[in-house]
């Protein structure tokens, strides 16, 4: 991702971080060269465009405001409890990979990223989060970020087993979490979105969550000299 | 302008800018220290190979 501070656009610090970006890439075997950009930002649009990369998709930040959120009964057979981390992360993880596997956007995360990007972070809240299990086997889980300066609960990831999508596993799940952010006095939940992921759109908006802002995924093949 | 690999007390001062462009682009800006540095730490990523910073004429961090 390159960022330019807003007051200094325009003096080609987006083109030398652009190229400096692409050589290591190159040096580290990537077969495409990949850029974030926030809809809006039009100079880096204009940049990457220039440089010979197209839009490949958008992400959208889906919100939903809190008020009173009763917790749903689980689902019959499932029992919920909050993850632990060290017990629950190769489990976490190999059902990550299972249940995203089929979407465009999809790109393997080794176990230590898994954990160090999901079951490490600093914000990560158990009590908003949740496990879902059918016997010994879990079948889906919901992790959960706090972020009480901004009143938010960040859900980070949504996992469903493929055998058991389509069942409402992940739209309890979600209402579990908005009942356990509206009792921690979280006044609204967040999520980031694939746009080519029609599916979990449609469930997101099934649960009252609507788009906020739109960050766009800017590409261009790796020309090896 | 100078561009270098960044230190980790350059945390803070990057994070300012990661703020002002996501105000400049989005209105608002939740980014934190802490989320800078859950990435700074991830075992895929070397701060001294894997990032860049942008100095300005004041030695302030502008990209």
């Amino acid at each position: 991702m390159i960022v330019v501070a807003p007051d200094h656009e325009g003096r080609g610090i987006g083109s030398g971080l652009l190229e400096w970006a692409e050589r290591r890439e190159r040096e580290l075997g990537r077969t495409c060269h990949r850029q974030w950009v926030a809809a809006g930002d039009q100079s880096a649009e204009a940049l990457l465009r220039r440089a010979g990369y197209t839009r490949v998709r958008s992400y959208w930040r889906m919100v939903r405001e809190l008020v009173d959120e009763p917790a749903p009964a689980p689902l019959p057979g499932l029992t919920l409890r909050p993850p632990e981390v060290d017990r629950d992360a190769e489990a976490l993880h190999a059902l990550d990979a299972a249940s995203f596997a089929a979407t465009a956007d999809y790109r393997p995360e080794s176990f230590e990223e898994f954990r160090a990007e999901h079951l490490l972070a600093h914000d990560l809240d158990p009590a908003l989060s949740a496990v879902a299990e059918d016997g010994e086997r879990i079948v889906g889980f919901l992790l959960a970020r706090n972020r009480p300066d901004e009143g938010v609960g960040f859900i980070d990831l949504l996992a469903v087993a493929p055998d058991r999508q389509r069942q409402g596993l992940g739209a309890m799940l979600l209402r579990t979490a908005f009942a356990a952010c509206a009792a921690s006095g979280l006044r609204e939940a967040q999520l980031g979105v694939a746009s080519d992921n029609p599916r979990a759109l449609s469930l997101y908006e099934r649960v009252g969550m609507s788009p906020r802002f739109r960050s766009d995924i800017y590409e261009r093949p790796v020309l090896r000299s | 302008m100078r561009f270098r690999a960044p230190l980790v007390e350059d945390g803070p001062a990057v994070v300012g800018v990661l703020r002002a462009r996501q105000r400049a682009d989005l209105g608002a800006s939740a980014y934190r220290l802490a989320d800078l540095e859950d990435e700074w730490r991830s075992p895929d990523f070397d701060l001294t190979r894997d990032a860049l910073v942008v100095e300005g004429d004041e030695h302030e961090i502008v990209g």
